[in-house]
């Protein structure tokens, strides 16, 4: 294969994807292995991150400084709610996952599961906001359950929306030629990223609702 | 239009006319980074919390920062995506030339490597500059230049720049710049997200030196709670500064680690990595995985200081030493970020410059990554006069103690290299030599240091601040110096003044010293760290310090003078291999073609093999074009 020096388009920005390239490095089957080697050290980083605030659950539980772990009158939030979240992310981890096994060969199925998978996964953060707005303890108030349980499900909950960011890009490049089509397999890597939230999900849902 | 074939036998693709709305450069940036924070005060404000107004400086940086990146470039990508538009692999071909795409945002890792440079050793300015005006108010035992309180938010200042410094000034330059070259390839695994960990480097920088505006802090680097809780708004440039940088060094990690495990030319194997490459990769496998710790730490500091949650406040149910905890879990893999590129650099250049294998190669990999490995099971040796249980005093000590040993290991495999060789003082190998001295001095104080009895007379005195500055001073600024002595020649094409170079390593080495050796006596003698005033008996001792401290001062300003005039006054090129090595980057021309390698390498043999009588060249570069 012939490496030519790469043209500079007339209309490209810095930053912006540009298409000049013939340079083996650049294959799509290169960039797919990149994303699942990067993805899954992505994912053990993120490990460390959850890691943290579930090590504050567990350490402020037991140290229950001044009795205020759950401060009087705190109560757990409804696990129902908890539960219709956790079903939430997994449904919509498992339908980008089949939406995703299926790009290659059926692009207009996958793109209809990857709808739903964003119906669900905006859903998710709606009943989120829902069960913050209507949490039974004011975490202004201090306590260590509230300050976790807030916490959290916060920076859970924001690293879904990046989720459902990327995930609405992928719908947009899943049609000829776009890119969720070119490289079909950095599509299936994302997918583990989505599994691992709903994986995150369900543990904070057992430690924070039932332990 | 341009027009490309993507990939072989690939669809044919039209490049995008469209473009977004705004150019996106740095001067778009700075001012988006204005709008972003005004707006983010007034929402913080809006919210009405009982936060002491944190909320709105907190949300202010934050949405300023993000409106930076926004603006420097970083939303085209994610919303070209997003609207759907043609994507294509990243190339190096959309780059501008000239010095302008310094200052802009690039995805090649050669111009990142010389962003990073620049910015690192302006930190380091700034943050010197906060060491003379500590030094200053110590020429008097009680205080002369800042009062009590503010002589805390000034050492908070200098210790936190540094920190910055200190953890992305080796993997930032030289990592980016030369892995690439290293591994022989020619793209980098994610190119956006290496831009991106430079280009969270100047907000923190700019956040980090706001904090003055807002009376600053009195933590020093450690943020300890409560302090921190009740300090005033300048305690936000510390969560969000820490913030940035912390999640600069994952991205940057996960890059890192990616480029290394998958872009290796052939033959390149794990047995033949260049040890910078190791010393590169092992603190990037702490970067990644501590990194997300301290960024869950701050974003608590951030909510109890917004929200008024309590996650470190013991009397509504948290516990400072949570903070302590996670602070620590982090922050002692942290100080192998900073060290563990210095080893990869002087046993890099040692080899090099003794015209000898490095001696013991495998050992040296099995040292580093011994390290890393460690790293991850000593903190509470920072906490062991903080209450801990006494059980666990014992534990701790012998693990930061067992860290000596593959330590020693790096130490065994530098002199079993220097030892019968041919050493040609070149100023790198001066440096390197300087760092293996300082080095020792800093790590064996640090065994004082673990050890609990000596600990708990120590803890919190002068003499852990001259054990960590003979490490991170003598050690990484040392190896930092050689490095930009040994690699300036390829990264800017113009060699550094060797003679000004010799002055300035006897110079820094001998204030170096003189400045901090003394301090161990001043920890012993009781001197407290963070403290504006001490026993008058000790002004001499400290009024000699700070003779030796401008001085060494001084010695970077003459490295500075070295390093601008040579970069822009000094018309000669540097020659393509200076120090006449057998690693690969010297083995291609000067200036460095825009295209790293015209063919992927194949690598034939180790970087080290010196004293060979007919060697092999270390990797086949190809002139013609790769077979189909
Ligand atoms: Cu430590």
């Amino acid at each position: 294969m012939s490496v030519d020096e790469p043209v500079p388009p007339p209309f490209a920005h810095r930053g912006m994807p540009t298409l000049t390239t013939r340079s083996p490095e650049w294959e799509p089957e290169v960039d797919a292995r990149l994303a699942r080697v990067g993805t899954r050290i992505w994912i053990v980083a993120d490990v460390f991150f959850f890691a943290a605030w579930f090590f504050a659950f567990f350490y402020l539980r037991a140290l229950n400084n001044n009795y205020d772990w759950l401060p009087a009158g705190t109560t757990h939030p409804t696990r129902a709610i908890g539960a219709i979240i956790v079903l939430l992310a997994i449904v919509a981890a498992g339908l980008y996952w089949a939406g995703a096994r299926a790009i290659v060969t059926q692009r207009a199925t996958a793109r209809l599961f990857f709808w739903l998978a964003l119906l669900a996964g905006v859903l998710c953060f709606v009943v989120q906001i829902y069960e913050f707005k209507n949490l039974g303890f004011d975490p202004q108030q201090g306590g260590g359950f509230p300050s976790v349980f807030i916490g959290l499900k916060g920076v859970w909950l924001f690293q879904l929306t990046g989720a459902m960011f990327w995930l609405a890009t992928q719908i947009a490049q899943a049609r000829p030629l776009g890119d969720a089509t070119i490289r079909p397999k950095s599509v299936v890597t994302f997918g583990n990223f989505m599994l691992f939230l709903a994986a995150i999900a369900l543990v904070s849902y057992v430690v924070l609702y039932f332990v | 239009m341009a027009t490309a074939t993507l990939g072989t036998g690939g669809p044919t693709l039209q490049a995008s006319e469209r473009q977004m709305v705004l150019p996106t450069n740095l001067l778009t940036g700075i001012v988006l980074a204005a709008v972003g924070y005004y707006v983010g005060v007034q929402i913080g404000n809006g919210f009405g919390f009982n936060d002491g107004l944190n909320t709105g400086v907190l949300l202010g940086y934050t949405f300023g920062s993000v409106m930076f990146l926004v603006g420097v470039g970083f939303a085209n990508y994610p919303l070209a995506r997003l609207f759907g538009w043609p994507i294509a692999p990243q190339s190096a071909g959309d780059e501008y030339r000239g010095a302008w795409r310094f200052l802009n945002l690039s995805l090649d890792h050669k111009v990142i490597g010389i962003q990073y440079l620049v910015a690192m050793l302006m930190a380091m300015f700034f943050g010197g500059i906060g060491a003379m005006l500590i030094r200053t108010n110590l020429l008097s035992p009680d205080q002369l230049v800042v009062p009590p309180d503010k002589y805390l938010v000034l050492v908070s200042m200098h210790s936190v720049m540094m920190i910055f410094v200190a953890s992305a000034a080796i993997v930032g330059p030289f990592g980016n710049f030369f892995v690439p070259y290293m591994i022989g390839t020619n793209r980098m695994a994610f190119p956006r997200l290496e831009a991106l960990s430079f280009w969270l480097v100047p907000p923190a920088i700019v956040i980090l030196l706001a904090a003055p505006l807002f009376g600053g802090f009195p933590t020093g680097w450690t943020g300890y709670a409560p302090l921190s809780e009740q300090a005033g708004q300048g305690f936000d440039s510390y969560i969000v500064g820490f913030a940035l940088i912390g999640t600069a060094l994952c991205v940057s990690g996960v890059n890192m680690l990616t480029t290394v495990i998958s872009l290796r030319a052939p033959g390149m194997t794990w047995t033949r990595l260049p040890i910078f490459v190791w010393g590169v990769f092992s603190a990037s496998i702490l970067g990644t995985f501590a990194a997300p710790i301290l960024a869950s730490a701050v974003i608590m500091q951030g909510f109890d200081r917004s929200m008024n949650t309590s996650f470190f406040i013991s009397s509504n149910g948290g516990s400072p030493y949570l903070w302590e905890n996670l602070f620590w879990f982090f922050g002692h893999p942290e100080v192998y970020i900073f060290i563990l590129p210095a080893f990869g650099i002087v046993m890099e250049l040692i080899p090099h410059f003794a015209r000898k294998p490095l001696w013991g190669y495998r050992t040296a990999v099995v040292g580093l990554l011994g390290v890393t490995l460690l790293s991850w099971f000593v903190w509470q040796h920072h906490l062991f006069v903080s209450g801990i249980a006494p059980a666990l005093r014992p534990f701790y000590m012998f693990s930061t103690e067992m860290i000596s040993i593959p330590t020693g290991i790096v130490f065994l495999v530098a002199f079993g290299t220097l030892w019968r060789a041919k050493i040609s003082m070149t100023v790198p190998m001066l440096f390197c030599l300087g760092f293996l001295f300082n080095f020792l001095i800093g790590g064996l104080s640090g065994v004082f240091l673990s050890d609990v009895p000596s600990d708990v007379t120590l803890h919190g005195s002068y003499f852990s601040m001259a054990h960590f500055h003979f490490t991170i001073v003598g050690g990484e600024i040392f190896a930092i110096v050689a490095a930009i002595y040994y690699w300036f020649p390829k990264m800017t094409g113009r060699m550094l003044n060797m003679t000004l170079g010799k002055i300035h390593f006897w110079w820094m080495m001998i204030a170096f010293n003189l400045a901090f050796m003394p301090l161990f006596a001043a920890g012993i003698l009781d001197m407290p760290r963070r403290v504006s005033t001490y026993a008058p008996s000790l002004q001499g001792l400290n009024d000699w310090v700070s003779f030796w401290a401008y001085l060494l001062f001084a010695s970077m300003l003459l490295f500075a003078v070295n390093v601008i005039w040579s970069w822009f006054f000094n018309p000669k090129v540097a020659p393509a291999d200076p120090w006449h090595v057998r690693s690969i980057e010297w083995t291609l021309p000067t200036p460095l073609p825009r295209r790293n390698f015209e063919r992927i390498p194949t690598f034939t043999s180790g970087p080290y093999d010196y004293g060979n009588p007919s060697p092999r060249p270390a990797a086949d570069l190809g002139s013609e074009p790769a077979p189909a």
